[in-house]
């Protein structure tokens, strides 16, 4: 079984990656998700301009962050904007497209002729059901984050041990990984999380059976999961470090660079999205169908 | 799927091409010019004397633009500042002046901005070595634009000006001018954000002169003129710190203290006014304890 395990991860990614270049289409719901997201990039940039200005001042105002309307520091503040975006684009529209994938892939291995169109439909049946996974994942997702932040706050930014050098560095490595933890927390609950789409489309189950379904498939599985979906993820690495490091960037080269790193990490993010949930529903069809892959 | 990402790729650059085109001569496009000016005029300040000419008429011609292209904006204002800056730099001081006189012209209500104009206008001369025309020029500021940040921090700035070339008596005499001009400003405008303010810098320059006995009064009487100041702490702590520390009686923090607490009995310090009480009526007899066994 071990020896079987081995070997499952590369053939998946292989084929996987294989089935992606002959299907491109699969790719097609991400991008229209990239199209959403970057259409609210394309607003928050211009809210410190009229005629958008008008409506965000007072907003601002009352936020104290008359800062977020100037310029360059305006461009600092579409990241905190666009995390939000994010998080509601994939709860009302990214779900549902995510699912149109997954069905998508599911047309593709049973020989099926693939349409978007015919995906989008089957899976607004559903819409209920992939709204509340995405609610439930996200709210895992922030729940985890904020956990993480509380406790590097209270380990990194604690007085206790800061007479001595060796905890005093070892609590600045901490409070600079905190961005990467982060990104290990958001590998965890997508883990936490992975099969449950999937399943609601592969096995055409209610909600509650689909997470039920989930935790079985996952609780003998759970390491190679988190393994495809840190492949998979692992391009983003790059983009942790460029935000991290997004004032000094701006001030080497020109401000606009942080919006040029957010469209390329969006436009990333399409075959990162794309290929993670080819790596997990193929293994899911590849254990449970017994399919070759 | 190629077309229909192309048909999405223009919905983009529609909607980003729209947006900016509404929005060619705002506040937004005059900030990103400024931003560019900025990093020339830094570059500039950081060697005035080895930058060549060329980079100094560039330097202008940028502000020059923004203050045509952008006229009325937050950033054409800020234009006119820092091109004054520049021609200082250039050591041009006449053009600097009347680029600032511009802006008394030009904006005759904004007092603040006014008043900014007028005191780089007294630096312009400072520089010049003409400290009689820019102490002229300072004086205009506490006369023309009171209220404004410049006009309270001024008094300060000429004292420390005569501080900084060791002329102590000057020094002095300016310091006892300003405590005049603040008291004067605090009792016209008194209730007022800059009653408050004019009290805070009496003891400034209360504490300047060395003057602990009247700082301590006006110190006691801002926290009973204004109890609701959100800085109301600093101003214990600056309390306990001249009676205590400078006039050695930290019974008269006790007996302000319980003025206070009678004066306004549900007020939220009271517990804190109350415990410092406790604490320092301890530190008194603790101290009493000490001296008898040396006698």
């Amino acid at each position: 079984m071990a020896k079987k395990n081995k070997n499952i991860i590369p053939q998946i990614i292989s084929a996987s990656l294989a089935q992606i270049k002959s299907q491109p289409i699969i790719i097609y719901p991400f991008i229209i998700i990239a199209f959403f997201e970057l259409l609210a990039a394309e607003l928050i940039y211009f809210l410190p301009r009229w005629p958008l200005n008008l409506m965000f001042f007072p907003i601002a105002r009352a936020l104290s962050l008359e800062q977020a309307l100037s310029y360059p520091l305006n461009l600092l503040f579409i990241y905190r904007l666009f995390y939000y975006a994010q998080i509601l684009i994939y709860c009302f529209v990214g779900g549902l497209l995510t699912a149109a994938a997954c069905h998508m892939i599911l047309c593709i291995n049973e020989n099926k002729p693939l349409n978007f169109k015919l995906s989008i439909k089957f899976c607004l049946k559903k819409y209920i059901d992939i709204f509340c996974i995405a609610l439930i994942a996200t709210a895992i997702y922030l729940a985890l984050s904020n956990l993480n932040g509380f406790i590097v706050g209270k380990l990194a930014f604690s007085k206790t041990g800061m007479g001595i050098p060796i905890i005093r560095m070892a609590k600045k490595i901490l409070a600079q990984g905190l961005p990467y933890f982060n990104f290990i927390i958001s590998i965890l609950s997508e883990t936490i999380f992975a099969y449950v789409l999937p399943i609601l489309i592969i096995k055409n189950k209610k909600l509650s059976g689909a997470i039920k379904e989930h935790f079985i498939f996952l609780k003998n599985n759970f390491l190679p999961t988190a393994i495809f979906i840190l492949i998979a993820a692992s391009p983003l690495l790059l983009f942790i470090y460029l935000t991290g490091n997004i004032p000094a960037l701006m001030d080497k080269t020109f401000p606009e660079i942080a919006v040029v790193i957010l469209i390329m990490k969006t436009i990333f993010s399409i075959f990162i999205s794309a290929a993670a949930l080819s790596f997990i529903t193929m293994f899911y069809l590849s254990r449970k169908g017994g399919r070759d892959v | 799927m190629f077309k229909k990402i192309i048909r999405l790729i223009c919905i983009l650059a529609a909607v980003g091409l729209a947006f900016a085109m509404l929005d060619l001569k705002g506040e937004y496009a005059a900030q990103r010019k400024l931003y560019s000016a900025g990093k020339l005029f830094t570059q500039i300040a950081k060697n005035p004397e080895s930058i060549p000419e060329g980079l100094y008429k560039k330097g202008v011609s940028y502000y020059e633009h923004i203050i045509r292209d952008f006229p009325k904006t937050r950033s054409e204002r800020e234009a006119r500042l820092i091109l004054s800056k520049l021609y200082t730099l250039q050591k041009k001081f006449t053009e600097a002046r009347a680029e600032l006189a511009k802006i008394l012209k030009i904006y005759p209500d904004d007092k603040n901005y006014c008043a900014q104009a007028q005191f780089a206008t007294g630096n312009t001369y400072e520089q010049e070595s003409k400290w009689q025309e820019a102490l002229s020029v300072y004086e205009g500021i506490m006369k023309d634009y009171i209220g404004t940040k410049i006009a309270l921090n001024t008094p300060l700035y000429i004292a420390g000006y005569y501080a900084k070339n060791k002329d102590e008596q000057n020094k002095k005499a300016y310091l006892e001018k300003a405590y005049n001009y603040y008291k004067k400003l605090s009792e016209q405008y008194t209730n007022t954000v800059l009653g408050y303010l004019s009290m805070s810098y009496e003891v400034t320059v209360l504490e300047s002169l060395g003057n602990w006995d009247k700082a301590l009064k006006t110190l006691s009487s801002i926290i009973d003129k204004y109890p609701n100041d959100p800085a109301i702490i600093d101003k214990l702590r600056a309390i306990e710190l001249v009676a205590i520390l400078k006039l050695q009686n930290p019974q008269q923090v006790i007996t302000i203290y319980n003025d206070f607490m009678t004066k306004y009995p549900q007020h939220k310090v009271n517990k804190l006014l109350e415990k410092q009480i406790t604490k320092i009526k301890e530190a008194m007899e603790k101290k009493k304890n000490d001296i008898k066994p040396d006698k």
